[in-house]
């Protein structure tokens, strides 16, 4: 009530441009969420709203001169004021608050405006977090420069069933390829308008297709075949261990609908996951593990990160594998490696066992110089929670991830420019309107963000259409 | 059966939760059909009370009859039936004021002066409104100009129809929806996921057919037969739509909702005292020695039933989708909080979302794993509910205080139960977290009788007596239920006599006796041997009851070769 009455008194009596001087600065951080101090944005991201969370005391910004109202505690930028703003280089942000009749200014902090811009849409799945249950579910995309938030596929038109694993090549959203499971399950392939569904499983494999990465040109995907199974801790931050009792991997023509493999990307020895390719093409990077007994030695798998050589004409892998990253040396295992676009550096997750490091805690990003085989944590990016499902945008200088550093349960998507030096900046949350309010309603988390340089055109309709009536494409393989 | 449809709606309740928030309101209110759905919603939340469910439903239902009072008495079939309907939980609550706004938009209809127009326009704004209810209003529409038989009322009839069918067509279309289905039938109301009865078309037809035969019967030469041809038709509906209820009901189905209502509002006595009546099936007996557990007389009275083995304790079919299901209660009672948490947080989002128990279930794992981020999410989202608030505002002086967390009996009860050591749990067999708790927390006299009572209904005997030998005499197990004491004494004389195995050579008739056996049990242990020498193999007179009888003698396993077991062999 007294802070309805101070808001409205504030509002009749004094106007923005008639906020005092604040009569002394503090030392004093603003309690502010998101945390978006120092973060780097791109000049074409939507206003990043912001909450004061300070001690229900009375608060007005000040960014660049201008002065902001607050609205419950709100801080809400308009499009056109956000937009001149992001002409500059900086936004120096500072909050005043009043207290005992006098108004004073925190510490003042920066917003730093990037001229690379942020391919203008993230693609993600919401889904509820882990476990087996979901009623709800779809592919969505996200418009960055607004709040705007469609859906790609939404499964209130499939059942109810399970969307997964969307994969577009080089971040092109007319082409892409995602997994539906339980009703009219199979996997789809959407180029343009013609969508496609395969059955992906066959004798030779050990499961239908599960995580894809595209060969640059569009023809070719690989993916990975995975006994998958998911079990339960019964403590600890940890809640959920994914492991594979098997997994290898393929190659998918998409032209030829068939499926090929090298003897040292689908062996009875090793477990082989996560496949992507470089950007040129000529290797296929993969995370592989001595295979064990599972689950009871769920705890002692670690993945190495290789690579083979790839010939995109003759569709044939190189004789020998490479190791690039010996993880399990360290004692730890990697997932989801990721190369830039300019094919310098490799980002990937790196956690203590296991492969499905979105459940671990403990899992960072960590870069790999390709040039001359340094890797580093990237500090700046990592928390004291898991850091994972990270891609690339398509000039290569903004990385996006997933993270549950802010409740250790619900995964939320974060984006941290990458300079040509393969230097991260201080990483920000994707903004909305009320991001206190929003985020702290929502029950689902982001699953698999990948950015897309424009938005997709496919019709739900036609993908629907496919999706219920039709009986697939059997792939077959070629070997 | 009939008393069985207060908590049949009651139920409901459980399925969803309405939220004074304006984000909440307006993401539903904007999506076709949004004020139906939110309109249900809304009403469901007061169906806390099953007298509140069947108080708001015939209500409604007597909104309907009032607005179709010249279709009276016939338009009772279509209501009866409707009734019958919603013993169907998945056909969503959205229907009623659905059907309430298709009959709402056929009355303006049939009082409008222009009829063309109000037929292209109504279908539309009632699409949005309600959904498939549209169509409902373009039948009803139809049905009235061929009751008329007049020209004048037909066109514009046809008309209202043919706009609901494009409207309809339009929806699919434009992929607002998925199938036809959604667009002409109860199918919109109906749960994603599930494939809907047909029986539910029944009403949806029989409202236009009422509206049809209302204006025929009034053809007849005279009042009283008009009347009593109406009435002699709903009497001849009645007995259907019962049948209809009944069929849905059958082999007790509807005791479920009893039992989840009593437990969700901690009823526990009343709980025990109806789930008796039906103990023989395992879901049932779950909810039964839940009961049992919160008065302490679980292991006491554990032989006064026919068991399904260890299944009555926990009974995890598979593919268990079930929101009545006692799972998670029952796994949260045993102290298997992580797999309690993994049940209930699968039902929560499987089942329609948003099951208020469940997620009030959460906040309250949330608190006890001190994930007080999670847990304040949860909260902040109960506190916007109507029913839960109280609850909700209670639970926030937990957030960020550990202490407080530790000296709550519950909480802290959940917060100890959590094992040291960390392994997979698994809601299919409990032992592993029960004897995790117990090892960290012998004191715990639930978890304590919950063990003891499953090994002796697995008839693991083995077990049990490594269990009595770990546990007796420390706070959670300073007396032998008689049961037990039957099983060691057993146990050790079979040992001493029989299998003679060197590492249970301790287990003595002294050493029972030093580990809460009574020489009175020993007594009648030697005293149900000679009588079973004496009865050439069949069980001796006066021996039901005991843990011998059930041991050798009874095994009522119901015949479902669905029940998932595991490989219990090993001691722990």
């Amino acid at each position: 009530m007294k802070r309805i009455f101070h808001t409205l008194l504030l509002a009749t009596v004094f106007s923005c441009a008639s906020v005092p001087e604040p009569v002394s600065c503090l030392d004093e951080e603003a309690s502010i969420w998101p945390d978006y101090k120092g973060v780097t944005v791109p000049e074409n991201i939507a206003p990043l709203n912001f909450s004061f969370t300070g001690d229900g005391e009375d608060a007005v910004l000040e960014v660049n001169g201008s002065l902001v109202k607050q609205d419950g505690g709100l801080f809400r930028f308009g499009k056109r004021r956000w937009k001149k703003w992001m002409e500059s280089d900086t936004l120096t942000c500072s909050v005043r608050v009043l207290r005992d009749g006098q108004w004073l200014r925190l510490k003042p902090f920066h917003i730093y405006v990037s001229r690379d811009r942020m391919d203008p849409y993230v693609s993600y799945r919401l889904i509820p977090p882990g476990y087996q249950g979901w009623d709800r579910m779809g592919i969505y995309e996200r418009h960055i420069e607004s709040y705007a938030q469609d859906a790609i596929i939404d499964n209130r038109l499939s059942g109810g069933n399970c969307l997964n694993c969307h994969s577009f090549p080089e971040n092109n959203p007319d082409k892409f390829v995602f997994h539906a499971r339980a009703d009219f399950g199979g996997t789809f392939l959407v180029d343009g308008d013609q969508v496609e569904k395969l059955n992906t499983k066959t004798d030779s494999t050990i499961s239908a297709l599960v995580y894809p990465y595209w060969h640059p040109g569009g023809k070719l995907i690989a993916f990975s075949t995975n006994r998958t199974f998911q079990a339960f801790y019964n403590h600890g931050d940890n809640r959920i261990e994914v492991y594979d009792e098997a997994s290898d991997i393929v190659l998918y023509d998409t032209e030829s609908h068939g499926i090929s493999w090298s003897k040292l990307t689908k062996s009875a020895d090793a477990f082989e996951t996560f496949p992507a390719f470089s950007p040129d093409g000529k290797y296929l990077y993969f995370c592989s593990a001595r295979a064990v007994d599972m689950p009871q030695k769920y705890n002692e798998v670690r993945y190495a990160l290789k690579r083979i050589a790839f010939d995109a004409g003759t569709k044939s892998f190189g004789d020998s594998l490479e190791t690039v990253f010996d993880a399990p040396a360290m004692g730890k295992s990697v997932s989801f490696p990721r190369v830039s676009p300019d094919g310098r550096y490799l980002c990937f997750t790196l956690h203590d066992y296991g492969n499905f490091s979105i459940w671990h805690q403990e899992a960072d990003l960590w870069l790999l110089d390709l040039e001359t085989g340094d890797a580093r944590p990237m500090e700046r990016l990592n928390s004291d929670s898991v850091e994972s499902f990270h891609t690339w945008s398509s000039n290569g200088r903004w990385l996006v991830f997933s993270t549950r550093r802010d409740d250790k349960l619900h995964t939320r998507l974060y984006f941290s420019h990458i300079d040509a030096e393969g230097r991260e900046s201080k990483p920000f949350l994707l903004p909305q309107e009320d991001p206190l309010k929003f985020y702290g309603n929502l029950l689902m988390s982001y699953n698999l963000p990948q950015f897309t340089t424009g938005k997709v055109k496919a019709g739900r309709r036609g993908i629907i259409k496919e999706m219920r009536q039709s009986k697939g494409t059997d792939i077959k393989p070629e070997i | 059966m009939i008393g069985d449809w207060p908590y049949v709606l009651s139920h409901r309740e459980q399925q969803q939760l309405f939220l004074f928030d304006w984000d909440y309101v307006r993401e539903v209110l904007f999506e076709p059909g949004g004020a139906a759905t939110l309109t249900g919603r809304f009403l469901v939340q007061f169906f806390h009370s099953p007298a509140a469910a069947v108080a708001i439903t015939l209500l409604c239902l007597l909104g309907m009859i009032f607005i179709h009072r010249k279709q009276f008495p016939l338009i009772l079939v279509p209501v009866f039936f409707l009734m019958a309907s919603l013993a169907d939980f998945q056909l969503h609550f959205d229907i009623v004021p659905a059907c309430l706004l298709a009959s709402g938009g056929f009355v303006l209809w049939c009082r409008s002066k222009r009829k063309f127009v109000a037929g292209i326009a109504i279908p539309v704004i009632l699409f949005f409104l309600a959904g498939s209810a549209a169509f409902l209003f373009g039948l009803c529409a139809l049905a009235y100009g061929l009751g008329k038989a007049s020209r004048e009322t037909l066109k514009p009839a046809a008309v209202a129809l043919v706009s609901a069918l494009m409207t309809g067509g339009i929806a699919l279309r434009t992929n607002i929806i998925p199938e036809l289905g959604y667009a002409f039938s109860p199918r919109f109301y109906y749960d994603i996921s599930s494939g809907m009865p047909g029986f539910h078309l029944f009403f949806w037809f029989l409202f236009p057919a009422a509206v049809l035969l209302s204006a025929a019967v009034e053809r007849l030469p005279n009042r009283k037969l008009s009347l009593g041809v109406s009435s002699a038709l709903v009497l001849a509906a009645m007995p259907f739509a019962f049948a209809l209820y009944s069929r849905q009901g059958r082999d007790g189905a509807f005791n479920l909702y009893k039992y989840e209502h009593y437990a969700v509002r901690g009823r526990w006595e009343e709980l025990e005292r109806i789930s008796r009546r039906r103990i023989e099936y395992p879901q049932t007996a779950n909810w039964y020695y839940l009961a049992k557990s919160y008065s302490g007389t679980l292991a006491r009275d554990l032989m006064k039933q026919r068991h399904n083995r260890e299944y009555d304790l926990l009974f995890v079919p598979e593919g268990t989708g079930a929101s009545t299901s006692a799972i998670p209660h029952v796994l949260l009672r045993m102290g298997c909080i992580a797999a309690a948490q993994n049940v209930a947080y699968n039902l929560l989002f499987a089942t329609c979302g948003y099951n208020p128990t469940l997620l009030k279930m959460q906040a309250d794992i949330e608190l006890m794993r001190g994930n007080y981020n999670v847990a304040r999410k949860y909260i902040g989202l109960l506190e916007k509910s109507f029913s839960y608030r109280e609850w909700a505002r209670e639970r926030r002086r937990f957030l960020d205080n550990d202490a407080l967390v530790e000296e709550d009996p519950f909480l802290g009860r959940g917060r100890r139960a959590f094992p040291a050591i960390q392994a997979f749990s698994t809601p299919l067999y409990p032992m592993h977290a029960i004897y995790a708790l117990l090892r960290t927390n012998p004191s715990d006299k639930v978890a304590m009788e919950y063990g003891l009572s499953y090994l002796l209904l697995a008839k693991d005997i083995v077990n049990v007596a490594h269990f009595i030998e770990e546990f007796y005499g420390t706070p959670g197990l300073e007396e032998l239920p008689v049961c037990a004491q039957e099983a060691l004494c057993f146990f050790a004389d079979y040992q001493q006599n029989m299998a003679r195995e060197k590492e249970y050579s301790h287990m003595d008739m002294d050493w029972c006796l030093g580990h809460g056996v009574s020489p009175q049990t020993v007594s009648r242990m030697r005293a149900f041997q000679e009588a079973s020498l004496k009865t050439g193999g069949k069980a001796p007179q006066g021996s039901r009851g005991t843990y011998w009888y059930y041991l050798l003698y009874d095994d009522m396993m119901f015949n479902d070769s669905s029940a998932a077991t595991e490989d219990k062999a090993g001691i722990y």
